[in-house]
């Protein structure tokens, strides 16, 4: 089933289009998508290169991600609101854009890995950071990045194709 | 994707206008007396609201039907989109995209 009917829906509501029209509202919208992400990938990338070792060597990991997280998650459901908001005013065109799948598939896989890190590495953080970091956890941290990277990269290139 | 230092006039009836974010779009029919490789249907890309606001857009600047003269920038490809430099309004004046550039000759543009 063709999801347009429900996307042209979406982009025709009164608030959306008010959105798309607006001078002052849009730009305020697409201004906190940004800064959020600062705060939210932000965090994460410290977090990241605190797993591989690169920052804040001096410091528990675990302490790291209790301190970042916070910050980092309220940064995410400003990103989230924002984004929504962004993609409802121009939904049917978003959701033609390649580069708009690639940034969802990478925000499915970026979740995904965090999710395994949760589930496998985080119970036990404190002891594997103190006796070594596992491969596991490693590769977590570099894919967290490029998957970053990616959702970064395809979330400015396809606003040219808009 | 555009090829900026190229400035074409195309000049037509607007089919669609959309003064929307992130930007606008002019959706211009260009006849067949204007030769075949301006004749069809263009996408005329503006700037976001914001932008096209100050410079003295508004929602009813152009309405379906109306004749339309555009400068603008085409596509390096050649495909039949370009990026909007100034609209010549009935009265001679020019509408800008953004910022007022200065004309192609160098001197200052119009004032408002």
């Amino acid at each position: 089933m063709s999801p347009l009917p429900v996307l042209d829906w979406l982009q025709n509501t009164g608030w959306a289009t008010s959105l798309k029209e607006s001078t002052l509202v849009f730009p305020l919208v697409e201004g906190s998508h940004l800064l959020a992400l600062s705060f939210s990938v932000g965090m994460v990338m410290v977090l990241d290169l605190r797993l591989l070792r690169l920052c804040l060597r001096n410091k528990p990991a675990a302490v790291v991600m209790r301190e970042l997280m916070p910050w980092s998650l309220m940064g995410f459901a400003v990103m989230l609101g924002t984004g929504f908001a962004l993609f409802a005013a121009q939904a049917v065109s978003a959701w033609s854009n390649p580069f708009f799948r690639v940034k969802m598939i990478l925000l499915v896989l970026s979740g995904l890995n965090a999710l395994y890190y949760q589930l496998r590495y985080y119970p036990r953080m404190a002891e594997w950071d103190r006796d070594g970091t596992p491969a596991g956890v490693r590769a977590i941290a570099v894919l967290s990045l490029i998957f970053w990277i990616g959702v970064i990269a395809c979330g400015r290139t396809m606003a040219y194709e808009l | 994707m555009f090829e900026m230092s190229k400035n074409v006039t195309y000049k037509g009836t607007v089919v669609e206008y959309h003064l929307e974010n992130p930007h606008s779009h002019i959706i211009i029919q260009i006849p067949a007396s204007e030769g075949k490789d301006l004749a069809g249907r263009w996408d005329i890309e503006g700037g976001a609201v914001n932008i096209m606001a100050k410079q003295g857009w508004t929602k009813t600047t152009y309405r379906p039907g109306d004749p339309i003269t555009v400068v603008a920038h085409p596509m390096k490809d050649g495909s039949r989109a370009a990026s909007l430099f100034y609209a010549v309004m009935p009265d001679g004046r020019r509408l800008y995209h953004d910022i007022a550039r200065p004309n192609a000759d160098g001197s200052a543009p119009p004032p408002g």
